[in-house]
C-alpha cells in the first residue's frame, strides 16, 4: 500500500498531465466591491500564466507564496502584473498590502493551477500577514465554492486564532451576510444561493461563476487592521437536477434486474471433483 | 490462526480496505492527497466523490482527449507534443500498475467490482438464487465492453474535443458510470444521483446510469459481477493483461473440461478456466480474483503467479478447508451449532 502510494505520488510529480484539470473559474471582473480584492484571469488551458489585478487597495508589489519554496513579489504596474509560475505547484497564494502607521490593509486569494505539486497544507499554515483569512480547507481541484454549500475559514491574528470576530461576506451577485467566529478562530460560511434561475445552463457549458469577498477588522495596540480573502463561487448545482427523476431511473432499474431473483427450477451443473 | 487465512478472506480484507481507500480514503491520505493519486488507480475510484483518496484513470484519459487533444487539434490543426505528452503518461502510469499488478485491480480493488460482491454475499444470506451466465450470453456480453471503451472512453469524448459532439460527450463515459452513483451514495453525497435537467441528452446519459446501478445492485444479489460483463475498464485493462508480471496460469490436467469446478467457482462464469490451458485459460474477462486456484480441488493445476514465483498454487488439501465455509457458487455454509449435551444432574 505504502509503495502503491509513494508511486502514485511520485507520478503525480512527475507527470505533469495526469487528471490536473485546468477549470479555470470565469471571474466577472468589475467594481462590485470598494474592498480590497485580487482578481485573477487566464485563458482555461494555460497552466503557468495568469493576468493579476489589484483593486481597492494602494499597493505597490503582490506576494505570491507558492505550495512549496520562498515567495516572491510580483511589481505592479497599473494595479496589474502577470504571474507565471512552472510546471510545478498548484495553490498559489497572492497576498498585497498598504501600511500606514494607523491602519494595514490587506488583500488576499488564492489561484490554483493544473500542475502538480505539493498539498496547500504547509502554505495556508504559516502566517503571511498580521490579520488573516485562511480556507479550512480550499476546494480540491474538481471542486469549488457553491451556494447552499458550507465551507469552514480560520480567522488568524498574529498567528493566533481569533475568536468572536465579525467576518463580514459579500457578493458580486448582491449577497451581504455576517458570521462570527467561534472560540477556535472558524467560521462556518453557508454561500447564499442568490442566482437567477436560469443560472446554470448560462455560458453554454461553462460553469457560471461569480466572485465574492470575505473582510475581518480588529484593533490591537492602536492600530487598526484590515484583511480581505476573495474567490469566486458557482450556483447550486441542485438548481439544474432532479433527484425525484434520479431515484426513480435507480428504482426502474432494481425493477428491471427483479425476475433475475425469482427462484426456478434449474438443471444440475456439472459434478463434483 | 493461519489456518483459518484463506485467500479468499485476504482478498476481502484487501478489498474493504481499498474500498475505503478510494471511496472515504481523503481521511487517510490527506484532503489534497487525491489530486497526485490522480489517474494512478486504474479502478473506478469516482471523481465526483468528494472524500475519495484517488480518482478514476478514466476521467484524465477522457479529459485529455477532449481538451487537449480534441480542442487542440482544433486550435492548432497538428498533434503537438506537448497535446500528447499528458495523455501518454497517463497511458504510461497506468501501464506501470498494469504490469506489476495487471487485472488484480479488478479482484482486489475496485470499488464497484467489491460493492457487487457484498450484494451478492447478502443475496446468499437472504437465501436467494444463484443465477450463473451460460455460456452463450456470456459470449454476447463479451464485445459490449470493447464497444462501451471505444465509444465512450475514447471516441466520444475526443469528438466532443473537435467540437463535433455536444459538449456532454466530453466525458461520456463518466455520464452513464454506475460507480460514480454508488461511491457519491456512499459519501451520503446525493447530488451525482439527481439527474441532470439542463439538457434531454444530459438527462439521458444521467438516467442510463442510475438504471445501470440500479439493475446491478438487484442483479448482483443472483448474479456474479453483473456490470462487470461490460465495463469498459475490464477491456481497458485487458489490452495489458498479457504483459502484466501477476498472472492466471494453468496447466493441463486430465480431469479439465470435465469438473468444472473451477468455472463454478468463477464469478465471471469464465468456461475457458475449465476448458482450456495455458495462456488461452487466462480470458480477457478474468480479473484476477483467484476463486478457481482456491476451489481446482488438484495439486498444482492453477496458480496465481507474479513473474516465476507462485503466490498461490490450487491443491486438494486446501480445496476441502475452503468448501467447508463456502461452496465453489459463492452458497455460505450454514453454520452449524452443537448444543452440548446437559450434564447430569449430580445433585
Ligand atoms: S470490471 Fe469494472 S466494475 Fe468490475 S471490478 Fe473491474 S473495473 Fe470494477
Ligand atoms: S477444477 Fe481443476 S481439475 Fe477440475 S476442471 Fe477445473 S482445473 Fe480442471
Ligand atoms: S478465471 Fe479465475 S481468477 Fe479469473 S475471474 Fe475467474 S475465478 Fe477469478
Amino acid at each position: 500500500m505504502h509503495q502503491l502510494l509513494t508511486f502514485a505520488f511520485l507520478a503525480g510529480l512527475a507527470l505533469p498531465g495526469l487528471a490536473q484539470h485546468a477549470h479555470a473559474p470565469t471571474t466577472n471582473a468589475g467594481a462590485w466591491t470598494d474592498l480590497p480584492i485580487i482578481q485573477a484571469q487566464a485563458d482555461r488551458q494555460d497552466r503557468s500564466r495568469a493576468q493579476l489585478r489589484l483593486s481597492g487597495l494602494d499597493a505597490a508589489e503582490i506576494t505570491v507564496y507558492p505550495p512549496a519554496g520562498p515567495a516572491r513579489t510580483l511589481p505592479l504596474h497599473g494595479g496589474k502584473a502577470e504571474l507565471t509560475v512552472g510546471a510545478q505547484g498548484n495553490y498559489h497564494w497572492l497576498l498585497a498590502r498598504a501600511e500606514s502607521p494607523e491602519e494595514i490593509r490587506v488583500a488576499s486569494s488564492v489561484r490554483y493551477f493544473g500542475n502538480p505539486g505539493p498539498a496547500p497544507t504547509a502554505m495556508l499554515a504559516q502566517p503571511k500577514s498580521e490579520l488573516e483569512i485562511v480556507p479550512q480547507p480550499l476546494p480540491r481541484e474538481h471542486w469549488q465554492y457553491r451556494s447552499a454549500e458550507a465551507w469552514d475559514f480560520l480567522i488568524r491574528f498574529q498567528g493566533q486564532p481569533l475568536a468572536d470576530a465579525t467576518l463580514h461576506f459579500m457578493s458580486k451577485n448582491g449577497s451581504h451576510a455576517a458570521f462570527r467566529s467561534d472560540a477556535a478562530g472558524r467560521v462556518r460560511l453557508a454561500f447564499p444561493n442568490d442566482w437567477p434561475a436560469d443560472a446554470m445552463t448560462e455560458d453554454g457549458h461553462r460553469r457560471p461563476m461569480t466572485p465574492f469577498v470575505l473582510m475581518v477588522e480588529h484593533e490591537a495596540a492602536g492600530r487598526r487592521y484590515l484583511s480581505a480573502f476573495n474567490h469566486v463561487y458557482g450556483p447550486d448545482p441542485m438548481q439544474a437536477r432532479s433527484l425525484a427523476a434520479g431515484a426513480g431511473c435507480l428504482a426502474l432499474g432494481g425493477v428491471l434486474a427483479l425476475p433475475l431473483l425469482r427462484r426456478r427450477k434449474e438443471k444440475k451443473e456439472g459434478k463434483s471433483c | 490462526m493461519l489456518n483459518s487465512l484463506t485467500l479468499g478472506r485476504l482478498r476481502l480484507a484487501v478489498q474493504l480496505l481499498m474500498l475505503f481507500l478510494t471511496v472515504w480514503g481523503s481521511q487517510v491520505v490527506g484532503y489534497y492527497a487525491a489530486e497526485k493519486i490522480s489517474g494512478t488507480l486504474p479502478a473506478l475510484s469516482c471523481a465526483y466523490d468528494k472524500e475519495n483518496g484517488a480518482y478514476c484513470v478514466l476521467v484524465p484519459l477522457q479529459h485529455q482527449l477532449h481538451h487537449r487533444v480534441g480542442e487542440g487539434l482544433v486550435a492548432a490543426q497538428q498533434i503537438s507534443l506537448q497535446i500528447l505528452l499528458p495523455l501518454l503518461f497517463t497511458l504510461l502510469t497506468f501501464l506501470a500498475f498494469f504490469v506489476v499488478l495487471n487485472k488484480a485491480f479488478c479482484g482486489w480493488v475496485c470499488p464497484l467490482g467489491t460493492l457487487q460482491e457484498l450484494v451478492f454475499r447478502l443475496g446468499r444470506r437472504l437465501g436467494l438464487p444463484v443465477r450463473r451466465l451460460a455460456a452463450e450470453p456470456a459470449a454476447k456480453a463479451r464485445p459490449l465492453k470493447w464497444l462501451l471503451l471505444v465509444t465512450l472512453v475514447l471516441a466520444l469524448p475526443l469528438l466532443a474535443g473537435l467540437g463535433l459532439t455536444p459538449h456532454a460527450t466530453g466525458d461520456a463515459w463518466c455520464q452513464v458510470c454506475p460507480s460514480r452513483i454508488a461511491t457519491t451514495l456512499l459519501t451520503a453525497d446525493t447530488e451525482q444521483t439527481a439527474l441532470k435537467t439542463g439538457s434531454p441528452l444530459e438527462f439521458a446519459l444521467g438516467a442510463t446510469a442510475n438504471i445501470l446501478l440500479g439493475f446491478t445492485l438487484v442483479a448482483a444479489l443472483a448474479l456474479r459481477q453483473p456490470f462487470c460483463r461490460i465495463c469498459p475498464l475490464l477491456a481497458w485493462n485487458a489490452l495489458f493483461q498479457k504483459i502484466g508480471l501477476l498472472r492466471l496460469v494453468k496447466r493441463q490436467h486430465d480431469k479439465c473440461g470435465k469438473c468444472r469446478v473451477c468455472t463454478e467457482a468463477c464469478p465471471m462464469d469464465i468456461e475457458a478456466i475449465s476448458k482450456e490451458h495455458g495462456s488461452k485459460a487466462f480470458t480477457e474477462d478474468c480479473t484476477l480474483c483467484g476463486r478457481c486456484a482456491e476451489y481446482c480441488p488438484e495439486d498444482g493445476v492453477i496458480a496465481l503467479k507474479f513473474g516465476p514465483l507462485a503466490l498461490f498454487r490450487s491443491s486438494r488439501a486446501y480445496y476441502k478447508r475452503r468448501v467447508q465455509e463456502e461452496k465453489p457458487n459463492g452458497e455460505i455454509r450454514p453454520v452449524k451449532f452443537h448444543v452440548k449435551p446437559a450434564e447430569p444432574n449430580r445433585g
